[in-house]
């Protein structure tokens, strides 16, 4: 029921590209509030809430890790609450490194629900739409580094009953140097196979089973229109000397809305699909 | 018509004076089945390779291939890549991609056609092939039979007209390799694809054949129909890998026409109705080399159990053999008795620490960059191994360039340099051939002599039933079924040798070839 | 990865051994004892406030002529440290011993006017090419912190703008 991930990879490239340099970038609280809320629905929407929570803990961990060490390297702003070696401790550096922690915990929240969304296929598909040999080559060495790990494991087991008068790093790089000369040999193997099937031909096509839908040409759409809207009416915060909030006016206020339902959009999209299944499952 | 034609062929690899292949003549037609077979080293692989461009190896070459009445030399690049498909040996190796979809359709892509036509001919392949349910798989995780059935549907989806297939099963087990035989024979028939293919093992693929070509020394020996080539050839080598059927006929010197499958062999043995029987070659020994009781195993921890109360007792200086399918937990076993891993519950015991684990793939064994330096690592007195494997004037290759049979003889001798009391054998006779295979079998059989306890887990059953002195049925995580050699083959129904099934009901007990033939002139002298 | 997480622990507490804390009353209430010598400070950001235009920053005179008292051995860098903290102005520095380095004073840091930009002293005209914290004060001393835009040269600096 996965929905939002079945969208075409490069409508769910942009969106999270989106989020990410958004949340990163911008030094509005406000912002990052509405964009660590979307990320964490959504990534408790496709995780389980259950998940999610429990890397609370962690991620907690590092936003106050961030806050409480900010104030330490930076001393500038104009109340200060304690001094160490002359050097003023102050709130708006506290308040500024809050936020720097919460810029870096919602772009990892939406990092997470994006490694779960964008697997192999996708990147293969995205490597793929760079250049189609890229793509090969991504696909090749998924297919290669799990037969290189299990041939080693089962050259170091065949090596057991030899051990006992080697050294262990003796035995370690002994049975790694095998594993490359049996690669290389199966590379040739490969490489007949590859040419018997016509690889090298100029114009080579790609295959992928994604296609772009017009329902990814009006998501993207709506995405990119919301996001103009915020980037365009985007105010920051000031926060030196004197933290100074952002100035509310129509278009700053029309800015947070657009962000606030940008970051929603697939936490929406997913309950949205849920709700549908379950009507349709009832009118059976 | 005639797909391809090939005149005078002669072939003679760089730096060597014999040759590969000389003066071949040979005609395929469209959509005709042509096996090709002789012993390993005879020509096979190497006449196969002549067949597609960018296969063909280096070397002096006279004569002419034609294909499909043009020379097969200016065949233009994508056409070669797209009318001649080849399928080599080794399952894993020829996957080039990470998921299934991909690898079939990574043919498709080199050709450039167009995304739509990809995704369609992606799709019937995979469902010709039965590929569905694997269809998002990871490729690594497959099995060998559908590595190999994979190959075949990534080969298929360019719409070949001919396949070129050098013993594409030979690393296979026997219901996989069963399994893909059929699909090919489907092809066949289905499409009229013409398909050429080498094998070594010829029980199941012999009635699919419309001619047989026999190759010795690079040479044509004869080629016919499959039932001529049962009448015609002399007494060689290659006459030995003929079905058992096959073969009987040839001794009977029958007048009928010669019977390909079991089931036309029954014809020639019913008129023997006698109940002469090979009797049971029973073990009398009472030293039990290791014993398993009661053994739970699993690799991980919420895994499913891999062994479920195994017991097993193992006797010194026997030859026992574990059969079973894939996945049943003969690799597992052995780990087992060596060591690398250990059972969560019940008891093995082991009476001697001296064990020694052949691995599948014997490569394995091998580090160094030559036999002798591999040797020299382990004991400094291999010298008296090596003269009696005869392995004396390979001690300074390479052992990657070893061939099967060396490469086992060799992984054996390194083996025993560590004087090892219990052998453990993980598939040993895989891709070998039936010559390979004797060789072999009398040798492990040498050492059982002198003592040496020998466990082999193998889905060979014709040489279990040759070499083993007991056999056992791994099914399910234990042993179901076990008894002396003879008798387990006999008493199984499904699960046995060619010859047990041809011989059940009129000789007891007989369930190898040799077996066959000792009752058959026994019957024949009273 | 226990290991990991203790020394996570232990060296912040460590680095926070060797400081001295005080809280932001305690520290402004703090007076030096008034000693015969005295040195003037000036800090003076004129050049900050041609570069940024409009800035709210009008008054180029954080400090003038301010008279500090010090001790014999007493350091540039302590001057700046005592006038600041009777006049409550906020500064940052970085660094110990010799090689302390002042990069803000009065909220005005380095790089807020270019890539050129920050803060230089000078002694009775002359520029000092060590760090604050390396050059004595004497009786009399005229202190000038100047905001540079260009390096020193702007400000009269010969030895570095060039």
């Amino acid at each position: 029921m996965n929905t939002f991930r079945n969208l075409h990879p490069l409508t769910l490239l942009c969106y999270f590209a989106f989020m990410i340099v958004f949340s990163v970038f911008n030094f509005n609280p406000i912002y990052l509030a509405l964009s660590l809320f979307g990320a964490v629905m959504y990534a408790a929407v496709i995780q389980g809430a259950g998940v999610v929570l429990r890397s609370f803990v962690g991620y907690f961990a590092m936003f106050l890790l961030i806050a409480v060490t900010n104030p330490l390297f930076s001393h500038n702003g104009a109340t200060a609450l304690f001094f160490i070696n002359d050097n003023r401790v102050t709130l708006e550096a506290l308040v500024y490194g809050a936020v720097l922690g919460l810029a870096i915990v919602a772009a990892l929240y939406w990092f997470r629900s994006f490694n779960e969304v964008f697997d192999s296929e996708k990147y293969r598909f995205i490597f793929g739409r760079i250049s189609p040999g890229l793509g090969l080559v991504f696909s090749m060495i998924l297919r290669f580094v799990p037969e290189l790990v299990r041939s080693f494991r089962d050259i170091k087991s065949a090596q057991r009953a030899f051990g006992s008068n080697q050294g262990r790093v003796k035995r370690y790089l002994g049975s790694f140097s095998a594993v490359i000369t049996q690669s290389l040999e199966n590379g040739v193997i490969t490489s007949d196979s590859m040419n018997a099937r016509g690889f090298g031909l100029k114009h080579r096509g790609l295959y992928s089973r994604f296609r772009f839908t017009l329902y990814d040409g009006v998501y993207l759409g709506v995405a990119a229109v919301l996001f103009s809207i915020a980037c365009i009416g985007a105010r920051g915060f000031e926060y030196y000397p004197y933290i100074k909030p952002m100035e509310f006016s129509a278009m700053s206020i029309l800015s947070v809305c657009a962000f606030g339902a940008l970051s929603l959009i697939p936490f929406i999209f997913e309950v949205k699909e849920g709700i549908k299944w379950r009507i349709s499952v009832s009118r059976i | 018509m005639e797909d391809f034609r090939i005149e005078n062929l002669s072939f003679k690899y760089p730096k060597s004076d014999e040759y590969a292949l000389s003066d071949i003549k040979l005609c395929v037609k469209s959509g005709e089945f042509l096996l090709v077979i002789g012993e390993s080293g005879s020509g096979k692989t190497t006449l196969l390779r002549m067949l597609k461009n960018e296969l063909r190896p280096h070397g002096e070459m006279s004569g002419e291939i034609l294909f499909r009445g043009n020379n097969i030399a200016s065949l233009d690049e994508r056409e070669s890549a797209k009318r001649i498909g080849f399928i080599m040996q080794d399952p894993d190796s020829q996957i080039v991609s990470d998921r299934v979809y991909s690898e079939i359709s990574f043919g498709l892509e080199n050709l450039g056609l167009e995304k739509e036509v990809i995704r369609a001919r992606v799709a019937e392949f995979a469902s010709y092939f039965g590929l569905n349910a694997e269809f998002e798989r990871s490729t690594v995780t497959l099995s060998g039979g559908q590595k190999q059935l994979l190959n075949l549907a990534s080969v298929m989806a360019m719409e070949p007209d001919v396949i070129v297939l050098d013993e594409p099963t030979s690393q296979l087990d026997p219901i996989a390799a069963v399994e893909f035989l059929d699909a090919l024979k489907r092809l066949n028939d289905d499409f009229g694809v013409t398909i050429i293919i080498a094998e070594h093992h010829l029980e199941n693929i012999y009635k699919y054949a419309d001619r047989v070509l026999c190759m010795e020394n690079g040479s044509v020996r004869l080629c016919d129909s499959p039932r001529e080539v049962v009448r015609k050839l002399e007494d060689c080598k290659i006459a030995y890998t003929l079905p058992v059927s096959a073969r009987l006929y040839r001794e009977l010197n029958d007048k009928l026409n010669p019977p390909l499958t079991i089931k036309e062999g029954r014809e020639l043995i019913r008129k023997f109705k006698n109940d002469y029987y090979i009797s049971q070659k029973e073990l009398k020994n009472e030293n039990i080399a290791f014993s398993c009781r009661e053994v739970w195993f699993r690799y991980e921890k919420n895994s499913a159990d891999i062994l479920k109360g195994f017991s097993l007792k193992v006797y010194r200086g026997e030859f026992y053999s574990v059969v079973g399918e894939n996945g049943c937990g003969k690799s597992t076993l052995l780990k087992l008795l060596n060591g690398s891993v250990k059972q969560y519950r019940g008891r093995v015991k082991q009476e001697s620490a001296a064990v020694a684990y052949l691995p599948q793939n014997p490569k394995n064994l091998f580090v160094k960059d030559t036999l002798e330096d591999d040797f020299k690592s382990v004991d400094n007195s291999y010298m008296e191994l090596c003269r009696r494997f005869n392995l004396q004037n390979l001690l300074n290759r390479h052992p990657y360039d070893l061939s099967g049979g060396e490469l086992e003889r060799t992984a054996l001798c390194k083996l025993l340099l560590t004087k090892p009391e219990v052998l453990l054998l993980d598939e040993p006779t895989k891709g070998l051939d039936a010559f390979k295979k004797q060789e072999l079998g009398k040798l492990l059989r040498e050492l059982s002599g002198e003592g040496i306890t020998i466990v082999c887990v193998t889905h060979d059953l014709d040489f279990a039933a040759e070499f083993a002195d007991r056999c056992g049925l791994l099914f399910d995580g234990e042993i179901t079924s076990e008894n002396f050699t003879n008798a387990f083959f006999t008493n199984n129904s499904f699960y046995t040798t060619s010859s047990a099934k041809l011989s059940k009901g009129v000789f007891r007990n007989a369930v190898t070839y040799g077996d066959l033939l000792e009752c058959v002139k026994a019957v024949d002298r009273r | 990865m226990k290991r990991f997480f203790a020394a996570l622990l232990i060296i912040p507490v460590a680095l926070f051994c060797g400081c001295s804390v005080k809280s932001a009353d305690e520290y402004y209430k703090e007076t030096e004892a008034k000693t015969k010598s005295v040195v003037t400070v000036s800090v003076n950001c004129e050049k900050a406030i041609e570069y940024q235009h409009d800035g709210e920053r009008v008054n180029p005179d954080i400090l003038k002529n301010y008279e500090v008292s010090f001790k014999d051995g007493d350091t540039v860098f302590d001057a700046l440290k005592t006038a600041c903290k009777n006049n409550k102005l906020q500064f940052e520095y970085n660094g110990s011993g010799d090689a302390v380095y002042i990069k803000g004073i009065d909220y005005l840091y380095e790089f807020e006017c270019g890539d050129l930009s920050g803060w230089e002293f000078s002694v009775n005209g002359e520029f000092p090419s060590v760090g604050c914290n390396a050059v004595k004060l004497s009786e009399g001393d005229e202190i000038k912190w100047l905001y540079t835009c260009d390096l020193g040269a702007d400000i009269g600096n010969k030895y570095k703008g060039n």
